[in-house]
């Protein structure tokens, strides 16, 4: 059984917490997130029929008050970057993020979610915003917490871009 | 090789007459010593020659090795650095040849090690279940009761000083877990996700304390289960523990930790999630399972242990038996007492190996202590103390008249409703005794003696039927017939003590002699002479000193015949006088 630590990465609110919770197996309840600021949900999938487990380390979302701690991101082999399609800024937090993260550990395998794609009316991305993205080689999926659109999709995408060779290891990174 | 000449050999041996020249004495060498010369060259060959040197050792040395082992330990301090070193390179040129060398053997030892720890366990438990009703074992029921939790887990947190109940080996980087062991019985959470969030509280601590890269968490403590965290360069070691583990406890976590690092380093470099080549981490962490109990039993129950067992429990069953059977018979004695008229048990017990009783007892009742044989009680086990009392029950009060009015023989006494009745026949001074002391008599209400017949009476009765049964017979006149002359003295006997007993009685005996005569001549003379007969009895009593106001006279004739004797009548027969009394009642005063 091959095991892979990934993260889940995003501003407040954007819906990291609710997208692991449909899907995962959970033994730690959410005050971890306020208090130690992760919270740790285990996900097994099927990638290629090869079995794969996930250990999901879910970050609290960034914010002035408790800021991201890229140390929780050591040794992650991937992560799903999150933000709310309904609110722009969300975007422009995750791009931020990512710079940190690259900073803070180095390339890794990693998938930009646009969450909440059940909002249609009140979506606010552009897709110019996200074909700019794109082409700088970021991989992209958009997800519902609420109706479970898309969300075992994006598990599965990062689960096999973690486990393909050439994407950069995070073994032997700098931690900070 | 050259023959060598006898005499040769004695000019060499002879001082020499001139010097030879250096060939001369190469030519004399080798003759002398040449076979012996190249003999140590072959010799000096192999010694100097590694490889045939190698083949002679190699031919001694197992011989020699076994007999220098023999002889002392020097060899095996010799060797121990030359094999240590040996060892250590062997693992590191490949770990997996020397462990798989000694797997067969450290398998069967952790799981013999697991096996003692969890009988241990069992042992303890099973001891304390076995005991649960003793003040300890019921104080830990009350505990489980009160706290929910199950007696087992009770038993368990107060009689294990210790217990590491899992150990976690963590990729370092990742938070991944590689090896995870369990002690038996223990319910373990997802391990992976502990594993993981272990390292995220590590994590936590170091970057919200801002300590050096070097340090770590090294515990974690929540009530009475502590996590111990070892750190390595590239795997981390945690091992939950409960209770309170001492500190050599660490250095067999970090031995653990250091053998990991040495034999799977190039496994735990390139890790890349998939753990399956940590199984042979097992072999490190399954000792680190170790327990502690504080009640652990210094043996282990045998075959033997029922029988040994049997022993004591069945001296106190007999013990008991005794116990049993002798309060039984104390229970019965004190049974009987109570049953016993006039005794009254107020107090009784044992102490300090000794029955006592205490109580009322009338001096008429049954002494306590002769009852003890009848119950098999030895007099020296028990006291009596007694206090006198008179007791009203019908038999004492019965015994009480005995002992106190002394009845004759001829008197009964028995006691009803509070009355005290006499009969039979006594004299008239007992029978006025007896109605003086009987009311006096404690629990006697009333006293009836009309049963009771006066001896006097009976006397009188008896000595009125017998005088007048008595007959004089005369002559045909006035004189006594032949062979009475005793009978006057007799009856005059008779009379008074007739008359003493009539007097007893306060009473007077009226006696009338009465004459009779045969029916030969007149009415007239007839009358004339049976009152002479009578007058004639009268004189002969008053000679022997029967007051003649006692007697009264009277002639009746031939009218009162006496009954006929056979079918030819005596005439004689009529001719007599006898005696007829009436006895009056006492002369009003």
């Amino acid at each position: 059984m091959i095991q892979k630590k990934i993260c889940m990465v995003g501003a407040p609110s954007v819906g990291k917490t609710s997208l692991v919770a449909r899907y995962v197996h959970s033994i730690f309840s959410e005050k971890y997130l306020s208090t130690v600021g992760v919270k740790i949900d285990k996900k097994t999938l099927q990638v290629d029929g090869r079995d794969i487990t996930l250990m999901v380390w879910d970050l609290a979302g960034d914010d002035d008050f408790q800021p991201l701690q890229v140390s929780y991101l050591r040794g992650a082999a991937g992560y799903l970057l999150v933000a709310d399609g309904s609110r722009r800024a969300t975007l422009e937090h995750a791009v931020e993020l990512h710079a940190r993260v690259t900073q803070a550990v180095g390339a890794i395998p990693f998938m930009l979610v646009l969450n909440k794609s059940d909002l249609g009316d009140l979506w606010e991305i552009e897709d110019a915003r996200i074909a700019l993205l794109m082409a700088q080689g970021w991989a992209m999926q958009r997800t519902s917490a609420k109706d479970g659109t898309g969300v075992d999709a994006v598990f599965e995408q990062l689960a096999r871009r973690t486990l393909a060779p050439g994407l950069g290891r995070t073994r032997g990174e700098p931690s900070a | 090789m050259n023959p060598v000449s006898p005499r040769s050999d004695t000019d060499a041996l002879a001082p020499p007459e001139a010097a030879p020249s250096g060939d001369d004495m190469e030519s004399i060498r080798d003759l002398l010593l040449g076979p012996e010369k190249r003999q140590l060259e072959v010799l000096q060959q192999r010694i100097e020659n590694p490889e045939l040197h190698a083949q002679d050792v190699s031919r001694v040395l197992p011989q020699a090795a076994a007999l220098a082992s023999a002889r002392d330990d020097r060899l095996a301090v010799a060797l121990t650095p030359a094999v240590e070193r040996a060892l250590k390179e062997s693992v590191k040129r490949d770990p997996d040849t020397l462990v798989q060398a000694i797997f067969p053997v450290i398998g069967p030892a952790i799981r013999k090690s697991i096996a003692e720890a969890f009988s241990k366990l069992m042992l303890s438990l099973h001891r304390t279940l076995e005991h649960s009703l003793s003040p300890k074992g019921l104080k830990w029921r009350l505990e489980a009761l009160r706290t929910g939790k199950s007696f087992a887990e009770v038993v368990l947190a107060h009689t294990l000083l210790y217990r590491v109940e899992q150990v976690f080996l963590i990729h370092r980087q990742t938070g991944l877990l590689l090896q995870h062991v369990v002690a038996p019985q223990i319910q373990a959470q997802d391990a992976g996700m502990v594993s993981a969030m272990l390292t995220a509280i590590q994590d936590f601590a170091q970057d919200s304390f801002r300590v050096s890269a070097g340090e770590a968490l090294h515990t974690l403590q929540i009530g009475e289960l502590n996590v111990w965290v070892e750190s390595g360069p590239l795997a981390t070691l945690a091992a939950v523990i409960r209770g309170h583990a001492p500190y050599e406890l660490r250095a067999v976590l970090q031995g653990a930790l250091e053998h990991i690092h040495d034999e799977q380093r190039a496994a735990l470099e390139s890790f890349d999630g998939d753990a399956a080549g940590f199984e042979l981490a097992r072999l490190h962490l399954e000792p680190c399972l170790q327990a502690q109990f504080a009640e652990a039993p210094a043996t282990k129950p045998s075959a033997r242990l029922p029988l040994l067992a049997a022993v004591p429990v069945a001296l106190v069953a007999l013990w008991l038996g005794f116990v049993i059977r002798d309060r039984r018979r104390w229970s019965g004695y004190l049974e009987r007492l109570r049953a016993e008229p006039g005794i009254v048990i107020t107090e009784s017990g044992r102490r300090s190996g000794r029955y006592f009783v205490a109580g009322l007892r009338d001096p008429l009742a049954l002494d306590p202590s002769r009852l003890l044989p009848q119950f098999q009680l030895r007099p020296e086990k028990v006291t009596g103390r007694w206090e006198p009392y008179q007791a009203l029950s019908p038999e004492l009060i019965l015994q009480r008249a005995i002992r106190l009015l002394q009845p004759p023989a001829g008197v009964r006494l028995r006691t009803e409703d509070g009355v005290l009745y006499a009969a039979g026949r006594a004299s008239d001074a007992w029978i006025e005794g007896a109605r003086a002391r009987a009311a006096l008599l404690p629990g006697v209400d009333a006293y009836d003696d009309r049963e009771l017949e006066e001896e006097w009476l009976a006397a009188l009765t008896t000595l009125k039927a017998k005088l007048e049964e008595a007959v004089v017979f005369f002559d045909s006149g006035i004189r006594l017939a032949a062979g009475q002359s005793a009978l006057p003295e007799m009856l005059a006997v008779q009379i008074h003590e007739l008359q003493q007993a009539a007097l007893r009685g306060g009473r007077r005996a009226r006696i009338t002699i009465v004459g009779h005569s045969d029916t030969t001549g007149t009415e007239e003379q007839n009358l004339r002479l049976s009152r002479q007969r009578a007058e004639q009895v009268a004189r002969l009593l008053s000679e022997h000193r029967v007051p003649a106001s006692w007697l009264e006279t009277a002639g009746v004739g031939a009218r009162e015949p006496a009954p006929a004797d056979g079918p030819d009548p005596d005439p004689g027969r009529q001719r007599r006088a006898t005696f007829r009394i009436v006895l009056e009642p006492p002369a009003a005063p």
